[in-house]
């Protein structure tokens, strides 16, 4: 892969796999190493010169795969470094997600964020993630019970 | 689940997302980093092509057909003077690698 071709891929794709990054590890410094390292690997790969739309799905799958040793290595998941650099758009609003994205665990953390905001399918997060698909819905769908609950929770906190 | 009940989650991770300000690096500083570590990794692979002994296994080869000639024609032990030829080659392959990493 050239330099002028990695800049296409790069730019397409740095910030959606950062904010995955950031926001299922929760340490800021820690996703830019995972970022840096998700771009080597993709470099070294004997399968650089893939297309766009098969870059995007390998990236979010070494960094899924860089997260899931990170997990098993025991590394504490906390999201107080992303509260303090989150916009503030609608502070209440934002609050209750964060609390809720804090509530789940890491795993339901990743499969709610490549659902919903990266709009994948069961399959193409099964790809990423290593799993089944039938592991994946059933997962997806303990995930989502999980985060109604501590969306309606904090919601009647509030009340 | 229904549509309904998916909504909410939906939207607050929109939300979370379109409030994560992240800064990532320039193409430019991940495209040479990282071509940094590609020069500079360390080569463990180097030479270890299945090929890469292929002279020294036939040398062996040759040279114990050579000294072992004497009246010999049996497919058996020509088997097993192959079998050695191949092991000897793996192992010095193996002490070559290890040797250099």
């Amino acid at each position: 892969m050239d330099e002028q071709a990695f800049r296409a891929v790069y730019d397409a794709t740095a910030k959606p796999l950062s904010r995955y990054i950031v926001r299922v590890c929760g340490k800021q410094d820690v996703a830019d190493d995972l970022l840096q390292e998700c771009y080597f690997r993709l470099l070294r790969s004997k399968r650089a010169d893939m297309p766009l739309a098969d870059a995007r799905p390998y990236l979010f799958r070494i960094a899924s795969n860089l997260l899931h040793d990170r997990w098993r290595r025991g590394h504490e998941i906390s999201l107080e470094d992303t509260a303090e650099q989150a916009v503030e758009v609608h502070p209440e609003k934002r609050m209750a997600a964060e609390r809720m994205l804090q509530g789940l665990k890491p795993r339901a953390r990743q499969l709610l964020w490549l659902a919903y905001v990266e709009e994948m399918t069961h399959r193409e997060i099964a790809a990423v993630t290593g799993l089944n698909v039938l592991s994946i819905r059933i997962l997806l769908q303990r995930a989502r019970r999980e985060a109604q609950v501590l969306l309606e929770s904090r919601g009647a906190d509030h009340a | 689940m229904p549509e309904k009940t998916e909504q909410p989650i939906r939207r607050a991770l929109e939300q979370l997302n379109a409030a994560t300000d992240v800064t990532v690096p320039t193409a430019g500083q991940v495209w040479s980093r990282s071509q940094f570590r590609l020069a500079y990794r360390p080569r463990r692979n180097a030479g270890a092509s299945p090929f890469g002994m292929l002279p020294a296994g036939l040398y062996v080869f040759a040279l114990v057909l050579w000294t072992t000639w004497s009246g010999w024609s049996s497919i058996g032990l020509l088997t097993m003077v192959a079998f050695a030829a191949v092991a000897a080659c793996v192992f010095a392959r193996s002490i070559t690698r290890s040797d250099r990493s």
